[in-house]
This record gives C-alpha cells, structure tokens and sequence, in this order.
C-alpha cells in the first residue's frame, strides 16, 4: 500500500514497476495498480518498490 | 537569414558560450538534422521532456544484442550499467545501488559527509584565501563515494586522479582518450584483488551489494563490477564536484547582490543548486538513439537515428520560464524542492532538465544535492564573509558535443 501523505511523486515505483504501479487519476499520487498479492513475483515488485522508494511511502503488508 | 552552421558546436565559441546557439536552436529550428554530426537535435523544453519520458522509442543505449556493436568495447568507463539501455538488466543493477543514494540509506550516511567536508577544511588550515576546486569540489565528492563504495581510504589521492581522467577520456582528442584508457588499465588492476577480497569478505558498503547482487542466480562478472566501480567514481565524484564549483561561480560572479541573501538564509543553498542546473547545469545534453521511426513537430526521424536532447537548451525556453537568461534564486516559476524522475511536482511548477527525466534519471540526484548543499553552507560557515579574490572571472568552460559538454570554471579563488 501506499501512504498518499508521503509519497513525493518521485516516479521510481511507476518507473520500475509499470505493471504494478502507476498515478492516480488526477496524477497527484502514485497507486498501486495489484493490491492483493498473487505469488512470489508480486512480492518482489512490491518488496524493491518499498525498497526504492524516496519517500518511504510503499509498505506490504499482511491481511 | 545565414543557414545554421552545424561546425559550431566543434568550435571555441560553443565551449565558452553555447547559449546564442541553443538559443537559434530552439526558435527556429527545434527538430534540427545535423548532417556534420550524422545526428538530430531537439532542444524545446517540452519536445525534450517528452523525449525523455518516451523511453520506448528514445533507447539510452547503442548497444543491441543482435547489433553491430561490441559491449563495452568504445567506453573508457569498461561495461557499464547505462549501455543496456533500457532493459530489464539496466533496472536491476540500477536498483542494487540506487536505494543507498536516496531516503534512509543516504541519510545514514550523511555523518560520513560531513565528516569528509570537515577534514577538507581542516586541511586548508588557517589561511583567509583558497582555490575552491582544487582543494575542495575535486577532493570531496569522489571522497564520498569512494567511501561509500568501500574502498580504503589512504588510496583516495589515486582515486581523485583517476575520476578525471576517464572524464578526460570522453573527450574525441586522441591524447585524452589515451589518458582515459590509461587510467581504466590501471583502475582494472587495481580493483581485482579488492573484489576478491570483497567475495569472501563482505562487508557493509555498496562494493559488497555489487559483488553479491544475483539476477537469475547469476552475480555480476567482474569486468561487469569493475564498470560499475568506474561509472559509480565517475559520475559520483565528477559531476557534483562541478555543481558545487558552478553554484560558488553564481554566487561569486553571476549573482553577488543574492549571495548576500544566501549568506543570511543558508536554506537557500536549496534554491542556488535548483537554479544551476536549471541555468546552466553540468550537463547540458543526453544522447538517445531511436528504437523505431518517429515523427517529432512534423518531422521524421528515421530507426536508429542519433538523437541529442538539448537540456540545457530546454531549460532557457521562454515558453516555460519568465527571463530565462537570468539567473534568479527566487524565481517563482522553477520548482525548487528535489528532483525527481517523474518530472511532476506537487507545486505543479516545471522543474528543470539537468538530471534527465525518465528511465534513466540520475540516481544521484539527492545525493548530489545533498553533499553541495551541505559542503556550501559549511564553507560560508567557515568563511563569513566570502568574496571572489580577482574581479574578473573568465567564466565556466564546456566540453564537446560528444559528451555533452561538462560546465565548470577551471579555478575559483576567494577570499574572506
């Protein structure tokens, strides 16, 4: 998930994970395009997109 | 109206002053064919954002598996990360380091930073005068990120040496190309024995996440760490090394009634850095090569075409900035927080060019801001009251065509 108050539209999720990040309608915050993680590949993408991410607005979480 | 002259670009005036020529560029021939250069040029702010943005058909790389091209043979800097273009390698080794150079990992490390600006200082001593490039903006940023990396600290002075003489060998003169490929020889020696030393004991710096990456369960070769290293000393100790240079340049000779406003309000450093790179930035072009034909303002670009994006030129467009040719730190038409890959901001103010947008974005934008900022307000610290020591500066010096023209002044006295 992403936390809207901290992400600093840096472009790194969107950029490196295009099929699992991309802006929100109004362009003002990126979103997670594949909330529920299906399989170990989602994982990752999620897992180096928390990784990169300038503003340490990307977590994964459980549930 | 003469035609344009492509010729400019290799001549003395171009180097000292290429603004007049971005400037015809821009207005009236914004998608230009230079036939001289076997090369297009685009040089709107807006054409040159869209190109960036477009990395589907503007590849950063020559290099194709099935081309002509040999990898890593033409690079002084070996096989390195930016001639995969724009694959799903380049995304991997990009991201094995690019975590350290932003948010938490690089605030770890700003102690390291201002520990090395500290010692610099120390070693100037007590005198009131000093020549910014040789003894800080070359010694300190390579500093960092040699520290970074991990490699011993008594072999800094080498490194120094070594950064710029592969910049020097991105020049098209044949002795420094020679220079360049010497220092690569020497570098390749050099790093063995450290990577080996690294594979079995591995230690807690970016040399260590390179060596034990694995993509596919594959590590890095160590030709392929080896370019890494050099890119990494390269980028990271030459381009800051000038942006700091530069942004003293502004304050010292361009704007000396605003770098009293800097010496009240140290914050703004912030804002000195943004309006470098948006005024005349370090580096001034990128070079893509088509993936496919495109049409751009009417005009064809034919697959694998050479292109050279004009940020530079960009970033002076009057379309987008109110008195382009000024450099103002209080400008309210350029976003002045940090960069970002993106180019969209929240202010919804147009940042400006200098660290590319896109795929291949600077990953150290924020550190480079960072270390300029936090060197320069120390320096002022320091200082007091600085001022330039000669009233006349013969101003900063761009390269060659090729290499998109570093800016920088040769030398920078002051006093206080």
């Amino acid at each position: 998930m992403i936390d809207a108050g901290s992400c600093v539209m840096s472009g790194e999720c969107i950029y490196n994970h295009p099929d699992h990040f991309d802006w929100s309608e109004d362009g003002s915050v990126a979103e997670v395009l594949r909330s529920v993680i299906e399989g170990e590949d989602d994982l990752r993408h999620g897992e180096q997109a928390a990784e990169v991410c300038p503003g340490a607005a990307i977590s994964v979480v459980d549930g | 109206m003469k035609p344009f002259d492509p010729h400019v670009f290799d001549r003395e005036e171009f180097e000292v002053d290429p603004f007049p020529t971005y400037e015809r560029l821009r207005e009236e021939l914004p998608v230009f064919r230079d036939r001289v250069h076997n090369r297009w040029i685009i040089s709107r702010y807006e054409d040159v954002l869209a190109a960036f943005r477009d990395n589907e058909s503007f590849d950063r790389a020559l290099y194709e598996p099935d081309g002509l091209y040999e990898f890593g043979s033409g690079h002084p800097f070996g096989p390195n990360i930016l001639e995969y273009g724009n694959s799903d390698r380049h995304r991997w080794m990009r991201n094995i380091v690019a975590n350290q150079f932003v948010g938490k990992g690089l605030n770890a490390f700003i102690p390291v930073i201002e520990q090395i600006v500290e010692e610099l200082i120390d070693r100037h001593g007590d005198s009131r005068e000093m020549e910014l490039v040789s003894e800080i903006s070359t010694q300190f940023p390579i500093r960092v990120i040699s520290n970074m990396l991990g490699l011993p600290r008594e072999d800094e002075p080498r490194f120094v040496g070594w950064y710029q003489d592969l910049i020097a060998g991105l020049s098209p003169k044949a002795e420094s190309v020679a220079r360049g490929m010497r220092a690569r020889d020497e570098m390749w020696e050099y790093f063995g024995p450290i990577i080996d030393d690294r594979r079995r004991n591995p230690g807690d710096d970016l040399l260590t996440r390179l060596v034990e990456a694995e993509l596919d369960g594959e590590s890095m070769s160590d030709d392929e760490v080896k370019g890494f290293i050099a890119l990494l000393l390269a980028a990271g100790g030459d381009t800051t090394d000038k942006a700091i240079a530069d942004m003293w340049f502004h304050m010292l000779y361009t704007r000396p009634d605003q770098f009293e406003d800097v010496k009240a309000e140290p914050d703004l450093w912030e804002h000195v850095f943004a309006e470098m790179m948006r005024f005349d930035p370090v580096v001034h072009a990128q070079t893509r090569y088509t993936t496919e034909e495109i049409e751009v303002r009417g005009k064809v670009l034919p697959r694998r075409a050479m292109v050279t994006l004009y940020l530079a030129a960009g970033n002076r467009d009057p379309r987008v900035f109110a008195d382009p040719d000024t450099f103002d730190i209080h400008r309210t038409d350029l976003h002045m927080g940090p960069e970002n890959r993106s180019a969209k901001y929240r202010s919804d103010l147009p940042g400006h060019l200098g660290f590319g947008v896109g795929q291949h974005f600077c990953m150290g934008y924020r550190m480079a801001r960072q270390e300029a900022v936090i060197a320069s307000k120390r320096l002022v610290e320091l200082m007091g009251d600085p001022r330039p020591k000669y009233p006349e500066h013969a101003g900063l010096r761009g390269g060659f065509p090729d290499t998109g023209g570093f800016r920088a002044p040769d030398e920078l006295w002051i006093e206080w």
